[in-house]
């Protein structure tokens, strides 16, 4: 015995939302391009896309990180300058047909965005966020979940999972009171249960890489990937768990506004000082950077991965990089002097 | 939601926005060099304010950004902030033209500070390289306005010519405080006529200088290279890793710890930093 709800049911669901002006994002088709999809803002539940594709283009990190925010307009007033902070409340957004991999990042930023001083933009938005997963059926070469510790039906960072059953309807596992209230009413009972789904076999040891990462700060592994690289940063911004911005003025005359912006470790300016000066001066050092800081510094401070295993990196990458590549390459090489830490 | 975080709701919760100060005073220390005072337009939050010496904050020029320096007064000045920079890039270009009475922008107090109650009983070197004299000067100060909990304090300061000497004025007020001495240099080459302070690079005027170094912690703050060379120096003197302090700096953006880039390795300087022993430093790889 299972709670589930029908396709129609579920249409009907993104339907009342934004009937009630509510938004609601998932995954949608993108057009001349087959087999793939694009997380996006619908505005009709036809535009709903279920099935046929392994992982969205992007992710849903944008609808609490957006690309690019405005923090707060400064006015000039003779010499003196005054400033506004835009009210903007964040609208209730549902997200569904999440993939686990996203939903799992979320919690993952969090723990960022609330290491002792807490993001009010970030924190707003995600408490307006409901997210309803989708477990997946189909994974490609690119999916890597099982080897960071998740899976096709993981249920971290879900307020609720959906399973596909059999006759097309979807098995519901409620997870969370926000959960409970999205689907309170729209849920029937069926006779079947769900398969749970496999996913892609593990396909690195990761506590071996982990051990060889740990004191490869500066080992030939990054100068190999650093010359394949282009540093278009395409792996970070379509990652779900990547979250550098970058703050920067938008000056409109004498008045402007101060914005954040995604950034990426990928591209010099990064880390570059105003002297000239760069710690991390060739993209071989910006490669170690992004590994180390996914299985070494995130997990020493928050005892987590700073990935999820969507194959994201790999999937955008125009140079056939990607996290579980470098990942293999590292665990490719014995632990114990494989490089200077 | 699961896991959700709790939503903070104080308006002040906004980590970006930085609070409006006034410049009450700007001065060229060099040809690029400039200092500027300011103070809260909230006169409450002057007076409240508090930081500890080693500290930094966000400052903001309007439209044209924000920059990471110091807080290079004492912590015991209550009516006014400080802070000293190089006119480099895009944001110090745009203070470089700043003027009393103007409002611009402060976050903070950010990051880690110097352990100066730990430093009570013992004697103070304090070594400092060109600009980097501001993060010593709010150290040297506090200690001098401290000065009886403190042993012997020698100021060593250099830079590649007299006209690269920051805070100039003030190495003869430090000098009249009982039990201190200040050996102020120049690199060769670096001299005016009328120059009365040694000749020579930072590391070799500071191993002449004949510095006792009996229960001693040093700060040493400055160039790369003039860091490497004076550390050797302070072993020799027999000064212990631990007891040897400096101040690291990187690109920030964000301040708290969130926007990913100021890093060495597994420690983030805006939160975890920027100052460290030279024990500490000793681990870190070489990402700064």
């Amino acid at each position: 015995m299972s709670d589930c709800i029908s396709r129609t049911g579920l249409r009907s669901l993104v339907d009342q939302w934004l009937g009630d002006g509510r938004r609601v994002v998932g995954p949608t088709r993108v057009e001349d391009r087959p087999g793939t999809a694009r997380f996006a803002a619908l505005t009709d539940s036809e535009q709903l896309l279920l099935e046929g594709f392994s992982h969205p283009v992007n992710t849903a990190k944008e609808y609490v990180l957006p690309k690019s925010e405005k923090l707060y307009d400064y006015i000039r007033e003779g010499r003196q300058v005054r400033l506004s902070e835009p009210d903007a409340e964040p609208v209730p957004t549902l997200l569904i047909g999440c993939r686990p991999c996203d939903a799992a990042a979320f919690p993952i930023m969090d723990a960022v965005m609330n290491w002792d001083f807490r993001d009010l933009q970030y924190n707003r938005r995600r408490a307006e966020l409901t997210v309803v997963t989708l477990a997946c059926t189909t994974w490609d070469e690119c999916c890597f979940c099982t080897s960071v510790n998740l899976g096709p039906a993981a249920e971290r960072g879900s307020d609720a999972l959906l399973l596909e059953l059999p006759d097309g309807s979807y098995q519901v596992r409620v997870l969370t009171d926000a959960g409970r209230r999205t689907f309170s009413g729209r849920l029937q009972t069926s006779d079947q249960e769900a398969d749970l789904p496999v996913g892609p076999r593990p396909a690195v040891n990761l506590a071996h890489a982990r051990q060889v990462l740990a004191e490869s700060f500066d080992s030939p592994i990054w100068t190999e990937a650093g010359l394949r690289c282009v540093g278009c940063g395409s792996c970070t911004y379509t990652c779900p768990t990547c979250h550098c911005f970058d703050i920067v003025d938008e000056p409109h005359g004498a008045d402007g506004c101060r914005v954040r912006n995604w950034d990426s470790c990928q591209f010099a300016g990064f880390t570059a000082h105003a002297s000239g000066h760069n710690p991390r001066a060739d993209q071989a050092a910006r490669q170690s950077q992004r590994y180390l800081h996914k299985f070494v510094t995130y997990p020493e401070k928050f005892g987590d991965y700073l990935c999820t295993g969507c194959g994201n990196c790999h999937r955008n990458c125009p140079v056939n990089l990607g996290v579980l590549r470098v990942l293999q390459a590292v665990a490719a090489r014995p632990a114990g002097g494989s490089g200077r830490r | 939601m699961s896991m959700a975080p709790e939503v903070p709701t104080a308006v002040g919760e906004n980590l970006y926005l930085p609070e409006l100060m006034e410049v009450i005073a700007v001065r060229q220390q060099t040809v690029d060099v400039k200092s500027v005072q300011a103070r809260f337009v909230d006169e409450q939050r002057q007076r409240d304010f508090r930081f500890r010496v080693g500290q930094f904050g966000l400052w903001s020029r309007f439209g044209a950004g924000e920059s990471t320096f110091n807080l290079c007064g004492s912590s015991t000045w209550h009516d006014r902030l400080e802070f000293c920079f190089r006119r480099v890039g895009k944001v110090t270009d745009a203070f470089w033209w700043i003027e009393p009475g103007e409002t611009i922008g402060f976050r903070g107090p950010y990051g880690n500070w110097y352990p100066t109650q730990e430093w009570a009983g013992r004697n103070l070197i304090f070594v400092a390289g060109g600009i980097a004299m501001p993060p010593v000067r709010c150290a040297i100060w506090y200690c001098l306005e401290h000065r009886e909990k403190f042993g012997d304090i020698h100021i060593v300061y250099g830079a590649r010519s007299v006209g690269d000497l920051v805070f100039r004025d003030e190495l003869e007020a430090w000098a009249s405080h009982p039990r201190t001495t200040v050996v102020a240099a120049v690199d060769p080459g670096g001299e005016t006529p009328d120059w009365d302070g040694q000749v020579g690079f930072v590391p070799t005027v500071l191993d002449n200088a004949g510095i006792p170094a009996e229960n001693t912690v040093a700060l040493v703050i400055g160039p790369p290279v003039m860091i490497r060379h004076s550390l050797p120096v302070l072993a020799r003197m027999g000064i212990a890793p631990g007891d040897i302090y400096s101040s690291l700096e990187n690109r920030m953006k964000c301040g708290v710890g969130k926007c990913g880039r100021c890093n060495i390795g597994s420690v983030y300087l805006c939160k975890e930093g920027p100052v460290f022993s030279l024990e500490q430093i000793n681990q870190l790889p070489n990402d700064y």
